[in-house]
């Protein structure tokens, strides 16, 4: 149970850098 | 106090993902280096936002006790694995598009013809790959633990070296001297934090050595280990922390184990430590001398009555050795004189293999403890509870109160019983923040 949380927390985690990546590559690439 | 630690348990997450996001976020600063096709930058920007992931790993495994003391230590290891996977799928992925939309990179796979910034790249990769497969799948290979710690410890300074090398030989977002000045500080802060865990840590360990003072057979095959400061004061813990042991040599030995006190935190100038043989290094603690010298890291861990003083009674429940850090508790509440309510609902089994099984009846004198044991395989005669602790065992045992917060559980034992203990507490309705547990068998 409390280990589901540490897993949702790096798919969140993941998930933010992720969005965070791809607006680096649009800004970067316009 | 729990309000103060989700506080700062957000305020952890927070700065992760700033120190995460930071190489993203930075390299958008100043004067960027021409742009290139949208592939190519998310690429790149995967490949940055790994390494910043996988450099952020040592601070995780660094034991610092401020971040460690808002989730419990089981949590952080358990995020430093599943960030991996994270951090891996950027890191393949960095290549995988370069090969798919630019098919002449695919040549920098080919390591006697490829530059060195690829050399460096492709290697880092799959040492990644190597470092992960041992970890997930160390028991499976039969590597011992101190082994698999070494060499887990190398090849991730290896890893994060080598990507910094394919960063500062790849040059192109190395443009401005605000972004070298980045890398730079990067640099230091990783060297700095490798200096603080591999040889800071252990020569402060060196000037306060522990001496052994006695090495006591218990129930169910395990050991009571009890050390004592030599020249210093030691150290105070709350009962249920645990603490990283190295028996012998040296503190900068990799051989270092987390082991929970069983003693009372009332008596900190004198530290015991329950362990049971369950492997090559925990079969060598009855071969302990007294006098003989060990290093103690601790206190860790967040599991433990004294960060619930609003509670109106405790709940423990273990199975097997997952006694020892209620043990700790018992006997401290025992110390203090306190008179709240405490059930022991305790899993071994057979009768003669429970640990600690005198000392908890003779608990039950000085404590308002009620002590529940559950037996795998009873005796003939015995009218206890039998088999596992399930949601009947539970519901049967557990106290009843309408007040949440006012019943703080804890759970401590073999993964398997955790899950069922805790899907039955859920199912039962008991609200989440109620009942704590840790666990450490992570690789």
């Amino acid at each position: 149970m409390r280990q589901k949380f540490s897993t949702w927390l790096a798919v969140f985690i993941g998930i933010v850098i992720l969005i965070l990546a791809i607006a680096f590559a649009l800004l970067q690439s316009i | 106090m729990r309000k103060n630690y989700v506080i700062k348990g957000i305020f952890w997450i927070f700065v992760y993902l700033l120190l995460a996001s930071a190489p993203l976020l930075i390299l958008l600063l100043g004067k960027m280096p021409e742009g290139r096709e949208f592939w190519r930058e998310f690429s790149v920007a995967l490949g940055f936002a790994g390494l910043s992931l996988m450099s952020l790993q040592f601070v995780l495994t660094a034991r610092f006790k401020f971040l460690k003391a808002p989730y419990g230590a089981d949590i952080v290891y358990h995020f430093h694995r599943q960030i991996t996977f994270v951090a891996l799928a950027f890191i393949l992925v960095h290549p995988l598009l370069l090969f798919v939309f630019s098919p002449d990179t695919l040549a920098l796979l080919n390591l006697i013809t490829a530059p060195w910034r690829a050399r460096a790249g492709v290697t880092a990769v799959v040492l990644l790959l190597v470092l992960t497969g041992m970890s997930l799948w160390r028991r499976k290979m039969k590597i011992e633990y101190t082994r698999w710690r070494i060499w887990h410890g190398i090849l991730a300074t290896v890893v994060v070296a080598l990507a910094v090398t394919h960063v500062v030989l790849a040059r192109h977002y190395l443009n401005t001297p605000l972004k070298q000045t980045l890398w730079i500080t990067y640099g230091i802060f990783w060297v700095g934090l490798l200096a603080y865990i591999r040889i800071l840590k252990p020569f402060l360990l060196l000037k306060r050595p522990y001496r052994v003072e006695s090495v006591l057979p218990e129930r169910g095959n395990a050991w009571s280990l009890t050390v004592r400061p030599a020249r210093h004061s030691g150290f105070h813990f709350m009962p249920g922390q645990f603490a990283w042991i190295t028996i012998g040599n040296s503190p900068f030995s990799e051989s270092e184990h987390p082991f929970s006190f069983s003693s009372s935190a009332e008596q900190p100038e004198m530290l015991t430590f329950t362990i049971k043989e369950l492997g090559d290094f925990t079969r060598t603690i009855k071969t302990l001398q007294p006098g003989q010298v060990v290093y103690v890291d601790g206190p860790f861990g967040h599991f433990s009555v004294d960060r619930h003083p609003h509670a109106e009674q405790f709940v423990m429940i273990a199975g097997g050795v997952g006694i020892t850090p209620m043990m700790s508790m018992l006997r401290t509440l025992a110390h203090r004189g306190d008179k709240r309510p405490l059930t022991l609902i305790y899993a071994n089994r057979d009768w003669e293999s429970i640990t600690f099984r005198e000392e908890l009846e003779r608990l039950q004198d000085s404590l308002t403890l009620k002590v529940v044991h559950v037996l795998e395989k009873p005796p003939a005669n015995w009218d206890g509870e039998k088999g596992y602790i399930n949601q009947a065992i539970l519901e049967r045992h557990l106290p009843k109160s309408d007040k949440p917060n006012k019943i703080e559980i804890f759970i401590c034992g073999p993964q398997p019983m955790m899950n069922a203990v805790e899907q039955g507490l859920s199912n039962l309705g008991i609200p989440f923040g109620d009942y704590h547990s840790e666990q450490f068998s992570l690789v």
